[in-house]
């Protein structure tokens, strides 16, 4: 092998890349060859500074911790965009037989029966689909304000123009019954009705979906079983009632819980929404 | 969530020891330290958020050090001005078999050589980051990958988005263009005393 060879694979032979079959035959020239061992170590040297001095530059300590730090509000989107992962189920039976049990589910109950009336009648002369929840506002609520539409029973809530459009009779005087402003407190931006029934209700229309809302204080859930589920910084616990979804979460002392027909990570994301207010 | 956490364990434990040489490539794109960390945390960010498209059993810090070409690309494009590759190329193609000869010719590089290896000892600190610093980035970016990351030429290619061929031209030129100016250095310093 002659030396303009050699050189000319210097750097191959260096950087590990050459051909198997020619390594030895360029280390055996740069071994007996004076001059391109030379330039061989020269080489050798640049590099050993370039690399002694760029491995000398290392990250603050604190860079690391601010990474990871970071990491963790990926986690926190990823797990808002992607489909809820339920992992464990929690059975809660603590308060299956209380007091407050029977009273979420007789007011559910109510809300349901109502509903599944008013559905079936107004069934007979639509065939456009209505849901329950839909009817029951629509049955059952009184105009309290223009956003307001309270049922003495039922305590629903919802926005006026959305069921009743210009007919309705929103001036809160000629309302029936009446209602008094004070029993009106805002849970989260929503305007709820807290007295007058052991489980104030809420309706939200969400891209023609309902929901209700109910608040249940004291802590108790009025659900039997539920998976608990994390959603951004929150716990949640989902559960079914009576072929509903339930999201049940906990906040300053109080107890919410939403239901619809809708699928499960919608109305978890839509709950996201309530407590993030 | 329990996926979600050996994800993010994964990703820690094959990511993380990578972050100075990240960051020692990052302050040698941006010469800003604050500049370079933002860098490679965005980096991070972004390959967790993409860390399903990486592939297993592959190189993760070629992965690693790719967003992060990327991610400084976009962020500084107007200021990275990237010559045209087939200029170097050419010039690459023509030189190539003339530069040895020519230096040889020159009787300057092999009379010098081993007096230039003893006396690279004495450059300084400054002198090795500035001799970097000043080499094109293209140049810049292929020698930090192979003689400081010790990346294979396929991996480079793959980081820099070039063929193999274009890696092996760029650190032809590259290490010869350094080593000129390490020389220009040491030089200046009077480190060298020439015709010795």
């Amino acid at each position: 092998m002659v030396c303009v060879e050699a050189i000319k694979h210097l750097y191959e032979f260096m950087d590990k890349e050459i051909d198997k079959s020619q390594y030895p035959i360029i280390k055996e020239h740069l071994d007996n060859c004076f001059e391109c061992r030379q330039r061989y170590e020269f080489e050798k040297g640049v590099r050993s500074l370039v690399k002694a001095y760029c491995i000398n530059t290392t990250a603050h300590a604190y860079l690391h911790s601010k990474i990871i730090e970071s990491l963790n509000s990926v986690d926190a989107e990823i797990s808002e965009n992607k489909d809820i992962q339920a992992v464990s189920v929690q059975k809660v039976t603590r308060t299956l037989f209380s007091p407050r049990f029977y009273a979420a589910a007789a007011s559910i109950l109510l809300l349901i029966a109502g509903g599944v009336f008013y559905y079936a009648n107004y069934y007979n002369y639509n065939n456009d689909f209505i849901s329950i929840v839909d009817n029951a506002v629509k049955n059952h609520v009184v105009a309290v304000n223009d956003n307001l539409v309270f049922n003495e029973k039922t305590s629903v809530v919802s926005n006026v123009n959305k069921y009743f459009g210009n007919n309705i009779n929103n001036t809160l005087r000629n309302s029936s019954p009446l209602l008094n402003a004070e029993q009106i407190r805002i849970v989260g931006g929503v305007p709820v009705k807290l007295s007058g029934t052991s489980s104030p209700c809420v309706i939200f229309d969400k891209g023609g979906n309902k929901l209700s809302l109910q608040i249940i204080r004291n802590s108790s859930f009025p659900i039997r079983n539920l998976e608990r589920t994390q959603f951004g910084p929150k716990q949640f616990y989902i559960g079914n009632c009576r072929g509903f979804n339930s999201v049940v979460w906990e906040e300053d002392g109080s107890t919410y819980c939403l239901t619809s027909d809708i699928n499960k990570n919608e109305i978890l994301r839509f709950a996201a929404t309530l407590t993030s207010r | 969530m329990r996926e979600e956490n050996n994800r993010r364990k994964e990703f820690e434990d094959i990511a993380m020891e990578h972050v100075d040489s990240l960051y020692s490539m990052a302050i040698r794109l941006v010469f800003n330290k604050e500049e370079a960390e933002d860098l490679v945390q965005e980096t991070y960010l972004k390959a967790y958020r993409f860390f399903n498209t990486f592939q297993k059993g592959t190189n993760i810090k070629a992965w690693l050090f790719k967003i992060l070409r990327n991610t400084f690309i976009n962020k500084y494009r107007k200021a990275v001005n990237l010559p045209s590759e087939i200029f170097y190329e050419d010039v690459e193609s023509v030189n190539s078999n003339l530069s040895y000869k020519q230096e040889s010719d020159s009787g300057e590089l092999t009379d010098t050589l081993e007096s230039k290896y003893t006396e690279l000892g004495n450059l300084m600190e400054d002198d090795v980051k500035h001799a970097i610093d000043s080499l094109p980035i293209e140049y810049k970016e292929a020698i930090l990958l192979s003689d400081v990351e010790e990346l294979s030429y396929n991996d480079i290619a793959e980081i820099t988005n070039v063929p193999i061929g274009t890696v092996k031209s760029r650190l032809n030129r590259g290490r010869k263009l350094l080593q000129k100016s390490l020389w220009e250095y040491a030089k200046d310093r009077g480190f060298i005393k020439r015709g010795k």
